[in-house]
C-alpha cells in the first residue's frame, strides 16, 4: 500500500515550495519525523521531517521541483498508520482519502468554514504557530490530529551554514537559496528611499535606565505608533512588524504580532524571543509570515547608515543605524550629541515619496521625543 | 510475599483489625454459622465470639438500621449484604440515614460503617443476583465507594474502609473472591481511599476502569501488546472519592480514552469519568471518550446470552483499537 507525501504547507503565504534536497533515496527506510527532505519557500527553507514511518518508496519530485502546497513529492510504503479505508471493519466514510488523494480528505476537513480538529491538535498547532488550514487531517472524515499536527510542526527551519559557500555561478540551497530568490524578485522592485538624521539625546538616557529595552524595540514601537498615524503604509496589514536578524545561515525576519496592543518590555521581550528561536534555528512558518512593515537595524556593528530592501510583500521598511556622538547645531550652538541615521526604503509602487517622508518624520518624531509614544 | 485468595485476603483484614480494635465487629446473614458464602467470614466466630460475629434476621432494613445505629454509638459495624442487589431494600437507611446524619448533627457523630456488598456477574445468577450497583452511590453526598479489584487492594482497602470515619460502601465483584494473588503481611498494610493505581503504563490510549474490569482491561492491553499498541491501565480503587488527577495525567499522556466497567453503561460511573474529562481535559483529547458497560438489559439466565451484556477484554481491546487507528 503506497502512501503519497504532499508537499507541506508552510505558513499562510505559501504558495509553491522548492524541493532543495532530498537526505533519502528510493528504498531507504525512514523513521517518523526523521528528516527528509529540505523544502524552501521565498520566505525561508524547512527541514521537513518525515510524517510517517515506512520506506520511501518513489521519488515523485527531484531536487529543484517547484510546486504548489498538496502536490504529491513522493510515494511511501509498508508500515506506520494505515490508511482508514483499508484498516476499517466498516464503510469507509466517504470523504476519506484513497491512496494518493490525500487533498480529497483535506478538502473535506474544510468544508464550510471550520477546520475539523481535534482539541489537543488545535492546542498544539496554537503552541506551535502551526495553521490547521494548511494541515492534512488523517482521522475519521478528515479529523486532523494531534500527529498531523507534529508532522507539520517537525518542518522547522534549518540552519545550514555551508549553504553560502556554494561555488559562484550557481544557485545556493537551503536558506541562502531562499534568501537568493527572493532578492532576486525584489531586485526588480522600484525601491525608493527617504533619509534623516536625529538627535537622540532622550532615547539614549531612557534606554541607559531601561537596560531590558533595546534600540530595535524602541524603533519598533516608534514604528507602529507611526503605523496607527499612516495605516496606508502598511497596505491595511495588521500592525505586526518584522524584525531582520542576522543569523549562522543567514538573514531571518521573524515578525512581532500586534505592536499596537503592546507596550515597550512586551515589543522587547518578543524580539529577544523571536532573535533566540532565529539563531536557534528553530522559527516556525508562522514566525515568519505577514507583516506591514520591516526594521533592519546595522546599529550593533557600529555603522552610522543602512538602506535595506523592503521585504516583499511589504512596501516599506526602516532602516536604522548606530546612535554615534557627533557634532550638532541646537540653540545656535554646535554640541556634541548622540545622532541617530534613520532610512525609509519604500516600494514606489504603492508609496509616493510623500507619504514616505510624513511617516518617517512621524518615526523621527517619536524616537525624538519617546515620551510622546510611551 | 504469600499468594493468598482474594477472599482469604479480606479475612485477614476483618481478623487484623477486630484484633486492633475491640469496636469492630461484623453482622450480616449466615456469616457466623456459615462462615459467607464465599468463606470470607470463616473462623471469626471462633477467636471473637458470637458477640462480635453476629447472624441476623433477612431483613436487610434492619440490619442496615442496626449498622447505622451502633455506628453512632461509637463502635465500627461491618455490615454483610450477602448480594450488593439486596441494598435495594435498605436505601433509606444507607442514603438518608448512614449518608447524611454525621451532617445532620453538626459533626457531632460520625457513620463509621463499612458495608460490605459482593456484587458483578457470576455464572447465571440472573438479574437479581448480578448487578453493579456503584453509580447510585457515587450520586449521593456523604458516601464513600470503593471497589477492589485483586486481593491485595482488597486487603488494603477494606482495612482503611474499617478504620474511615465515613459510611463506606465497599463492593466486591463476586467473581474475584477466588482470585489469588500476592498480599503483604502486614498488619498495617493499608490502601489510601482515592489514590488511584496504575497498573499498567502505557502512551497510546488511556483505560480507566476499577473492580474487576480492570483485570479485563490488563488482559485487554496485553492483546494490544502483539498489536504494537501500548496501553495506560488505570484501576481507580474507589470512585467517590474519584482520583481526578490520575484521569487527567493519564489524558494528557495518551490523549486517547476508554473507560470500562462492568456496571451498566448508561448511567454508569464512567459517564461521570467522561464529562469531567471533556469539561476539565478538553485540550489534550485527540479523539472522542469511549465507554463501555453492561447493556441496559435485566441480567439474562441463560450462560450464552449473559456473555453477550457486559464488555470482556477482547471488546475492551477492540475498542482501544479502534481509537488507536482513528477510526473513532
Amino acid at each position: 500500500m503506497s502512501r503519497a507525501l504532499p508537499m507541506p504547507k508552510l505558513g499562510l503565504t505559501m504558495t509553491t515550495g522548492v524541493v532543495s534536497k532530498w537526505h533519502k533515496v528510493p528504498g531507504d527506510r525512514v523513521q517518523k519525523g526523521e528528516p527528509l527532505v529540505e523544502v524552501s519557500t521565498d520566505k525561508i527553507a524547512f527541514e521537513y521531517g518525515s510524517p510517517f514511518e515506512g520506506v520511501l518508496e518513489r521519488i515523485e519530485a527531484p531536487e529543484g521541483t517547484e510546486l504548489p502546497p498538496g502536490a504529491t513529492i513522493a510515494y511511501f510504503s509498508g508500515e506506520g498508520e494505515p490508511e482508514a479505508p483499508a484498516a476499517s471493519p466498516e464503510p469507509a466514510p466517504t470523504a476519506v482519502a484513497t491512496n494518493g488523494a490525500a487533498p480529497a480528505a483535506a478538502a473535506a476537513a474544510r468544508r464550510g468554514e471550520r477546520v475539523i480538529a481535534s482539541p489537543v491538535a488545535r492546542r498544539t498547532a496554537r503552541q506551535r504557530g502551526v495553521d490547521l488550514r494548511g494541515v492534512r487531517g488523517t482521522g475519521p472524515r478528515g479529523r486532523i490530529t494531534l500527529a498531523d499536527v507534529m508532522a507539520a510542526a517537525s518542518a522547522i527551519v534549518a540552519p545550514r551554514s555551508v549553504a553560502a559557500h556554494a561555488p559562484v555561478g550557481a544557485e545556493p540551497s537551503g536558506v541562502r537559496g531562499a534568501i537568493y530568490r527572493h532578492m532576486t524578485e525584489i531586485g526588480v522592485l522600484p525601491i525608493a528611499d527617504v533619509s534623516t538624521e536625529i538627535d537622540v539625546t532622550e532615547l539614549a538616557t531612557l534606554l541607559e535606565r531601561r537596560k531590558d529595552v533595546s534600540w530595535t524595540a524602541a524603533a519598533t514601537l516608534a514604528v507602529a505608533r507611526a503605523l496607527g498615524d499612516h495605516p496606508e503604509i502598511g497596505g491595511g496589514a495588521p500592525c505586526d512588524v518584522g524584525i531582520a536578524v542576522d543569523t549562522q545561515a543567514g538573514l531571518m525576519v521573524p515578525v512581532v504580532r500586534e505592536c499596537d496592543r503592546r507596550d515597550l518590555r512586551s515589543i522587547a521581550s518578543e524580539i529577544s524571543r523571536l532573535a533566540a528561536l532565529a539563531r536557534e534555528g528553530r522559527l516556525g512558518p508562522d514566525d515568519v509570515a505577514g507583516g506591514a512593515i520591516s526594521i533592519s537595524n546595522v546599529g550593533p556593528a557600529k555603522i552610522a547608515r543602512v538602506r535595506p530592501l523592503p521585504n516583499a510583500p511589504q512596501r516599506a521598511i526602516l532602516g536604522m543605524g548606530a546612535a554615534l556622538e557627533r557634532p550638532w547645531v541646537r540653540d545656535g550652538q554646535i554640541i556634541a550629541a548622540p545622532v541617530l541615521q534613520l532610512v525609509l526604503s519604500f516600494d514606489h509602487r504603492w508609496i509616493d515619496g510623500a507619504p514616505a517622508a510624513r511617516f518617517l518624520a512621524q518615526i523621527a518624531r517619536y524616537l525624538t521625543s519617546p515620551t510622546e509614544m510611551l | 510475599m504469600r499468594t493468598i485468595s482474594f477472599a482469604e485476603a479480606t479475612l485477614e483484614a476483618m481478623r487484623e483489625e477486630m484484633r486492633r480494635d475491640e469496636t469492630v465487629f461484623v453482622m450480616g446473614e449466615d456469616i457466623a454459622k456459615q462462615g459467607g458464602i464465599f468463606g470470607q467470614f470463616k473462623g471469626l466466630p471462633e477467636e471473637f465470639g458470637l458477640q462480635r460475629v453476629l447472624d441476623t434476621p433477612i431483613s436487610e432494613a434492619a440490619l442496615m438500621g442496626s449498622g447505622v445505629g451502633a455506628a453512632l454509638t461509637g463502635t465500627r459495624p461491618v455490615v454483610d449484604m450477602h448480594f450488593a442487589d439486596f441494598i435495594t431494600c435498605s436505601m433509606d437507611e444507607v442514603v438518608n440515614q448512614a449518608a447524611k446524619l454525621r451532617y445532620m448533627f453538626g459533626e457531632q457523630c460520625s457513620v463509621p460503617l463499612v458495608v460490605r456488598a459482593p456484587d458483578g456477574i457470576t455464572k447465571s445468577a440472573a438479574a437479581q443476583h448480578s448487578q453493579s450497583l456503584e453509580a447510585w452511590f457515587l450520586h449521593t453526598p456523604g458516601l464513600e465507594v470503593v471497589i477492589p479489584s485483586n486481593p491485595a487492594d482488597a486487603k488494603g482497602l477494606l482495612k482503611s474502609a474499617i478504620r474511615s470515619d465515613n459510611p463506606t460502601l465497599y463492593f466486591e465483584h463476586k467473581g474475584l473472591f477466588a482470585t489469588k494473588g500476592e498480599v503483604p503481611d502486614d498488619d498495617d498494610y493499608l490502601v489510601p481511599i482515592g489514590k488511584a493505581r496504575v497498573a499498567r503504563e502505557g502512551d497510546d490510549v488511556a483505560i480507566i476502569s476499577y473492580g474487576i474490569a480492570a483485570n479485563r482491561a490488563l488482559e485487554a492491553a496485553k492483546q494490544l501488546e502483539s498489536d504494537g499498541i501500548s496501553a495506560h491501565v488505570v484501576d481507580l480503587r474507589s470512585i467517590a472519592p474519584m482520583d481526578y488527577a490520575a484521569i487527567a495525567d493519564a489524558t494528557a499522556r495518551t490523549h486517547r480514552m476508554v473507560i470500562v466497567h462492568e456496571a451498566v453503561r448508561v448511567g454508569g460511573a464512567g459517564a461521570e469519568i467522561a464529562a469531567w474529562v471533556a469539561q476539565n481535559c478538553f485540550d489534550e483529547l485527540d479523539a472522542p471518550i469511549v465507554r463501555l458497560g453492561a447493556a441496559r438489559v435485566p441480567m439474562p439466565f441463560a450462560p450464552v446470552l449473559q456473555e453477550h451484556v457486559y464488555p470482556k477484554a477482547g471488546e475492551i481491546a477492540d475498542a482501544a483499537r479502534r481509537l488507536v487507528r482513528k477510526q473513532l
